[in-house]
């Protein structure tokens, strides 16, 4: 039997009780919104405060950098200036000087930094990966080789991002003797681009292209690193890397290199930057392989090292490959090579890439 | 060293490569103007016959290859600051006449010595007669 | 009548309970977010990523449409953004102004030709243009089929592995895309970052970059403000932390190209073609079994103008909550559906119910009140005390992302823009609130008729929009 109520809201509890938890509820909120405005508030004034002060010293900084960059001032007389408390500032002062220069200016930003470093080396031991990451990413923009070592430790860390802020800083850092190790980190760094971290491994030098050409041969090591390897030393131009490339591309394990296409796509790309005509036939082949990537790295290898000959090879691919992809990459090699009556003929023909044909020409007539 | 009659124009926006290279042209003697965006570049460029303008291919407001064609082939010489990694816009720069293209991070005493030779090159070049065509 | 009261009590209770449950949820989620996100920059430096030997290329695709008054200042923007290389497309939907006009006078553009890279399909391309003196900026000429199918034929010309969906009157901060690209490098499962968008109208705009920022004059902007922060920080920050990020602003996202193609390009029909894409990529990817992310990061910035009248921001609200309506019923299998992980466990029942078709309930609640009140079944004490409460909760919220924008970024750096943004975290919810509700009601209702119309915002020119 359904109470006769004449409150609906009477089902939950008396009338005054209600109003009274809700009058609390309420009273709850706006002291908890007072405490965000009241947050808000002083983060703000404590910002600009931060602002206008350090406004004036960074500027102060900044001209007295330039000065010590240009020599007239010896680093130590500036470090000595800046009190211990304030390094992370006068660190952050230093770093855009740091992405701008070069060589022996690099070396004094080095001088500069390197009395603050220590308090930056203490936090790689923080038990927040955040804090070690960023610990990791000073050291490598602001320290010099004597930081290597520091840098090194952390590549067994157990947070995969710190392990790679690692990479890149001591690829900076470090020489071509951390080659082997650092490759030996990338397995764990599998899901990061491989051009992100080539584009840091390069930092390691021509020294380490053997290592690195060592690994691009070696079917034990994982693809990954292997693709790695590649990308890298395409970045360092080790034109000796590409006896290298070619020989695993023409070894009789033809098919073994088709299981792992996407290192044979790399290959291809450093062959097509720095290999030479005589790789040519070597590369055909692979414009038949079953992964589209793989053809189309292929066509445009024939681009840059293929001769008039391969003309019908590659008119094929544009008339015939499945992959628009591929097509358009042959298509553009053509005209690499000279070659361009298939492109004609094509542009005249009621065929689907008839209209591939004629814009490609269109731009190159123009 | 005042083989720099005409003064140099920085059209550079990011302030720390300014402030080196503005630092290091006055030491060797040069005037410098310096201009944080693509529209007080032009208006300076302009106004003023600069010896080189040095400017930056991102630079707000309009670009470095904008700037570059704006003006006839070397009046004035253009030297280009850009980023790594793009090889073509080096080309490009280069097919519209730019004198010359370095990338950052650069060495500065280097970069300095580069913009310094423009003019120097450039009243050289002009000393020689031109062989009469035909 | 009483029965009916009572369960209707109960359910907009509940729902009242559940809705400001959730956002209180999602609160703790974003602040713990944005605490640690700050640890995440610091150890970030966008000049050394920048200084890279290598980067990815990238194209921006701006889809545009009437804009001759500023499409040259918009494109100039775009140009200047920091990146090594990048290419721009701009489509011009079949403009019935001078705005190809424009461009091809400003940028010198010459007739060319440059061969699709994928087939999605569009309304027909007219003529495809490359800029003389902008070597990478490029115009592609096509009949008018709406943001959907422009953003398509840009797709379809897209050469690089990402690109960068934009309108066309966004600015995008210098460093907006070197910081939107690392998620995509620092994990190659990444197929789409979304940005945060900020309100541009108040703030000096000078040579494509917003050089001053400042709130806005006008009342509604101010309140737009608030509203940003408050869903940026909740709705975007917040799903991030979970996992479980559905919604990329059409006004700066960046995609994996190849994904965006597989999934079939954006859906034409839908008035927030954004949204549909990234549920469907959702979709797409889970039902496939393959490991994606959707990021959202709040570095990248980007500004854009917002309808500074009633008329404007209502047609764009209609139409938003249109186009939500329509993604959502379109997806519904994903709901509370565990095949679909946390997208469908937690972030489409909290779009679905309490976003999309929640506002019939608040609705109903308002309407419920007044009736409650009139007919005597609710004394005023125990109303009075229940909005209290409602309100006071509201506020509660929007203070905390004004003080997590503090906390973060703090962009308005003047105190009386702060002060401002205080006060209107209270005041938003006498009537600003209300009125966004009785918008998307109407959106809710123009579904139920499907009216296809696009709304129209006056455009009162790019630099300096005092509105």
């Amino acid at each position: 039997m359904r109470p006769n109520l004449s409150s609906p809201f009477e089902v939950f509890s008396p009338a005054s009780d209600l109003i009274a938890t809700l009058i609390l509820g309420s009273g709850a909120l706006m002291l908890l919104s007072v405490c965000f405005a009241a947050f808000a508030l002083g983060s703000h004034v404590w910002s600009r405060y931060q602002t206008r002060v350090w406004k004036r010293q960074k500027e102060d900084w900044d001209a007295q950098i330039v000065t010590v960059l240009a020599g007239d001032l010896r680093p130590q007389t500036l470090t000595d200036t800046v009190p211990k408390k304030y390094y992370g500032s006068f660190l952050e002062a230093l770093m855009p000087y740091a992405t701008v220069v070069d060589g022996a200016e690099k070396q004094i930003i080095q001088a500069l930094a390197a009395p603050f470093l220590p308090r930056v080396k203490a936090n790689l031991s923080s038990r927040r990966s955040l804090v070690r990451a960023r610990a990791v990413q000073r050291l490598g923009l602001l320290g010099g080789p004597e930081q290597a070592a520091a840098l090194r430790q952390m590549l067994d860390d157990s947070s995969p991002r710190v392990v790679e802020r690692t990479v890149h800083s001591l690829a900076r850092v470090g020489g071509a003797a951390d080659a082997e190790r650092l490759l030996d980190c990338l397995p764990r760094l599998a899901h990061v681009d491989p051009r992100h971290l080539s584009s840091s491994l390069v930092h390691l030098g021509e020294a380490a292209a053997p290592t690195m050409r060592a690994a691009m041969a070696d079917d034990e090591r994982p693809p990954f690193v292997r693709i790695c390897c590649a990308e890298t030393l395409r970045e360092l131009r080790d034109t000796a890397s590409v006896a290298a490339a070619a020989w695993l591309l023409e070894d009789a394990k033809f098919r073994d290199m088709l299981q792992f296409p996407k290192v044979t796509a790399s290959l291809l790309r450093l062959l097509k930057h720095l290999g030479k005509g005589v790789h040519g036939p070597l590369i055909r082949a692979y414009c038949h392989a079953p992964a589209s990537f793989v053809r189309l790295h292929a066509a445009r290898a024939l681009g840059q090292l293929g001769t008039p000959e391969d003309e019908v090879l590659l008119g094929a691919l544009v008339y015939g490959d499945e992959s628009r992809w591929v097509a358009l990459g042959a298509a553009r090699s053509l005209i690499e090579i000279g070659s361009i009556t298939p492109l004609r003929k094509l542009r005249t023909l009621d065929h689907p890439r008839a209209a591939l044909a004629s814009d490609l020409l269109l731009s190159f007539d123009q | 060293m005042s083989e720099l009659k005409e003064p140099i124009l920085l059209a550079l926006s990011h302030k720390p490569s300014a402030n080196l290279l503005e630092d290091r042209l006055c030491r060797k003697g040069a005037t410098v103007v310096r201009a944080p965006d693509g529209e007080q570049a032009l208006q300076h460029i302009r106004d003023t016959s600069f010896g080189v303008v040095v400017a930056e291919t991102g630079l707000p407001g309009r670009t470095g290859l904008e700037l570059l064609q704006s003006v006839p082939p070397l009046q004035p010489p253009f030297v280009l600051m850009g980023r790594r990694g793009n090889d073509e816009d080096v080309i490009r720069a280069f097919d519209m006449n730019a004198f010359d293209y370095f990338t950052r991070p650069f060495a500065p005493n280097i970069v300095t010595t580069r913009i310094l030779r423009v003019p120097r090159l450039l009243s050289t070049a002009t000393e020689r007669p031109v062989p009469a065509l035909a | 009548m009483n029965a009916l009261l009572q369960w209707t009590t109960y359910v907009l209770i509940g729902y009242f309970v559940v809705l400001n449950g959730g956002y209180v949820f999602m609160s703790i989620i974003t602040f713990w977010g944005v605490v640690r996100y700050r640890y995440v920059l610091d150890a970030y430096n966008p000049e050394e990523a920048l200084a890279s030997e290598s980067l990815p290329s990238i194209t921006l695709i701006a889809p545009t449409y009437n804009e001759e008054s500023t499409c040259v200042a918009s494109i100039r923007a775009f140009l200047n953004v920091d990146y090594p290389n990048f290419e721009v497309l701009v489509v011009n939907d079949g403009s019935t102004d001078a705005t190809l006009e424009r461009l091809r006078n400003t940028f010198k553009l010459q007739p060319t030709s440059r061969p699709p890279t994928s087939d999605l399909p569009t309304e027909s391309i007219r003529q495809v243009y490359r800029s003389r003196t902008h070597p990478d900026l490029w115009v592609i000429d096509k009949e008018n089929g709406g943001k959907a199918d422009a953003l398509n034929a840009g797709v379809n010309f897209c050469e690089t592995s990402f690109f960068c969906a934009m309108d066309a009157d966004t600015i995008v901060e210098r460093e907006g895309l070197i910081r939107i690209v690392r998620p995509f490098l620092e994990n190659t499962s990444t197929v789409a970052v979304g940005g945060i968008i900020r309100v541009a109208n108040g703030c000096t705009i000078q040579s494509g970059r917003v050089q001053n920022v400042s709130m806005p004059q006008r009342l509604l902007s101010k309140l737009q403000v608030v509203e940003y922060l408050r869903a940026f920080f909740f709705g975007r920050l917040g799903w991030d932390t979970l996992g479980a990020m559905v919604i990329i602003s059409g006004a700066f996202g960046m995609f994996r190209r190849e994904t965006v193609v597989e999934v079939g390009g954006y859906e034409t029909d839908s008035v927030t073609e954004d949204l549909e894409l990234v549920l469907r990529m959702h979709r797409w990817l889970r039902e496939r079994g393959e490991e994606y992310r959707v990021r959202f990061i709040p570095d990248p910035v980007a500004w854009t103008e917002v309808p500074s009248t009633l008329s404007g921001l209502g047609s764009q609200r209609d139409r938003w909550h249109r186009g939500m309506v329509d993604s959502m019923i379109r997806h519904q299998r994903m709901l509370l559906n565990p095949r679909y992980g946390r997208v469908g466990l937690l972030a489409y029942p909290f779009f679905y119910f309490l976003e999309t078709f929640g506002v019939i309930l608040e609705f109903l609640g308002y309407a419920w009140f007044v009736v409650a009140l009139a007919t005597g079944t609710l004394s005023a004490p125990i109303a009075l005390a229940f909005f209290l409460v409602a309100f006071a909760l509201g506020m509660a919220l929007s203070l905390s992302a004004v003080a997590m924008e503090e906390l973060s970024f703090h962009r308005y750096q003047k105190t009386s823009d702060l002060l401002q943004l205080l006060l209107l975290s209270i005041l938003d919810n006498f009537g600003y609130r209300q009125l966004n509700a009785w918008w998307r009601i109407k959106g809710l209702w123009s579904y139920l008729r499907s009216k296809e119309e696009w709304g129209t915002i006056e455009r009162t020119g790019f630099n300096t929009s005092n509105a």
